[in-house]
């Protein structure tokens, strides 16, 4: 296969590789590819980092602003149930 | 109930937060819980049973947000201590209160209004990302619950009911979006998303040294919320369930109706297009670090 084959290659299975859903044998294929291919090391790098980045600012809880809370409750005619 | 693939992402982020994946290798694929180490108190508690076959397999274990525990990665490196983080699938029906579909059914309106107090926020988070607008978001949100409201005899329970909402609140994003069309395809047909498309990487700087504060600064997480919204929505409605919300695929599938190998597609195409519009931007401050120093 030509580095660029590979390259291609290693592309479709990157996502799985950075989840850690890759089978042993494809992530040690991998990892030899991304050893001796510069490119593709930092493309395997920066995925991961933009993933964990969105993970990190997904982790913050989720908060529905108590205007926003109180017209739902009304639309849904739970008006009743509506406590602060 | 809990799958080894959310359990993953948590140890994945703890282990990513300790810098470890990014320069010594790559994210645990098989990992072994060896011990507690250290238990913290007053957080939700997290029954995790892990299936055959699965990353965690062998053990059962209840563990809590922060927790630390020893992983035995002995195909990456040798132990590895993390902290277990199980705060971002907060659409999990382990953490809301468990709550009666008989109940709903049977038009109970106090179990409705605890099913809208415990998935209104991240069916609300989830719309803003996908829409960025808050009007719209609070539309998709009421239209969601109302729809709820009106089909809940029609829910089979072949999923769960979280999954169910999301599968709505999808559903009434992308159709604001396809009403909205017509304005925007004048101006901007980059929203569209081709299956044929290349998404070959064309950028290669290698951003990930710079310190985590430049990479979380309110900049870079308005930068982070805008290149959500340079994505075409197909892909962007897959990204924030996956990755924000934190579904699995299967869930993920279910949400969208589609197959596993397309969300897969789609997540993928997702995150290269992100680090592509990410890669401009901190290739940028990688930059501008240079010439200060």
């Amino acid at each position: 296969m030509t580095k660029s084959a590979e390259c291609k290659s290693l592309l479709e299975s990157l996502s799985d590789y950075i989840d850690g859903t890759l089978s042993e044998e494809l992530c040690e294929e991998i990892q030899r590819h991304i050893a001796e291919c510069q490119d593709c090391h930092i493309v395997v790098d920066t995925l991961r980092k933009t993933v964990y980045l969105y993970h990190a600012t997904a982790s913050e809880p989720a908060t529905v602003p108590t205007n926003v809370r109180d017209r739902l409750f009304r639309s849904l005619n739970l008006e009743d149930y509506l406590k602060h | 109930m809990h799958s080894g693939q959310a359990l993953r992402e948590r140890f994945s982020l703890a282990l990513a937060r300790q810098g470890k994946c990014a320069t010594e290798g790559s994210p645990p694929g098989k990992c072994e819980i060896l011990r507690t180490l250290e238990k913290r108190q007053g957080a939700h508690t997290v029954p995790v049973s892990f299936r055959e076959n699965d990353m965690l397999a062998k053990e059962k274990a209840t563990l809590r947000c922060n927790d630390r525990v020893l992983l035995d990665l002995s195909w990456w490196k040798r132990e590895q201590s993390a902290t277990f983080n199980y705060g971002k699938h907060l659409m999990s029906e382990k953490i809301s209160p468990e709550l009666s579909v008989e109940a709903l059914k049977s038009g109970d309106r106090n179990e409705f209004a605890r099913l809208v107090d415990a998935y209104s926020a991240p069916i609300y988070r989830m719309a803003m990302k996908m829409l960025s607008n808050q009007q719209d978001a609070e539309d998709v949100l009421q239209n969601t619950f109302l729809n709820a409201f009106k089909h809940i005899h029609d829910f089979e329970e072949r999923s769960s009911l979280a999954t169910w909402l999301y599968r709505i609140a999808a559903n009434e994003a992308l159709m604001m979006i396809r009403k909205q069309r017509p304005e925007t395809t004048l101006t901007d047909t980059s929203l569209e998303y081709d299956e044929g498309e290349d998404y070959s990487p064309v950028q290669f700087v290698d951003w990930c040294c710079l310190p985590e504060d430049e990479l979380l600064s309110s900049e870079a997480r308005s930068r982070l919320d805008r290149a959500i919204q340079h994505l075409p929505e197909k892909l962007r409605i897959v990204f924030i369930l996956r990755d924000l919300e934190g579904l699995s695929i299967e869930e993920t599938s279910q949400a969208l109706n589609l197959s596993q190998t397309a969300v897969k597609t789609r997540l993928l195409r997702a995150r290269l297009n992100l680090r592509e519009q990410l890669s401009s931007y901190y290739g940028e401050r990688l930059r501008d670090r240079s010439k200060a120093i």
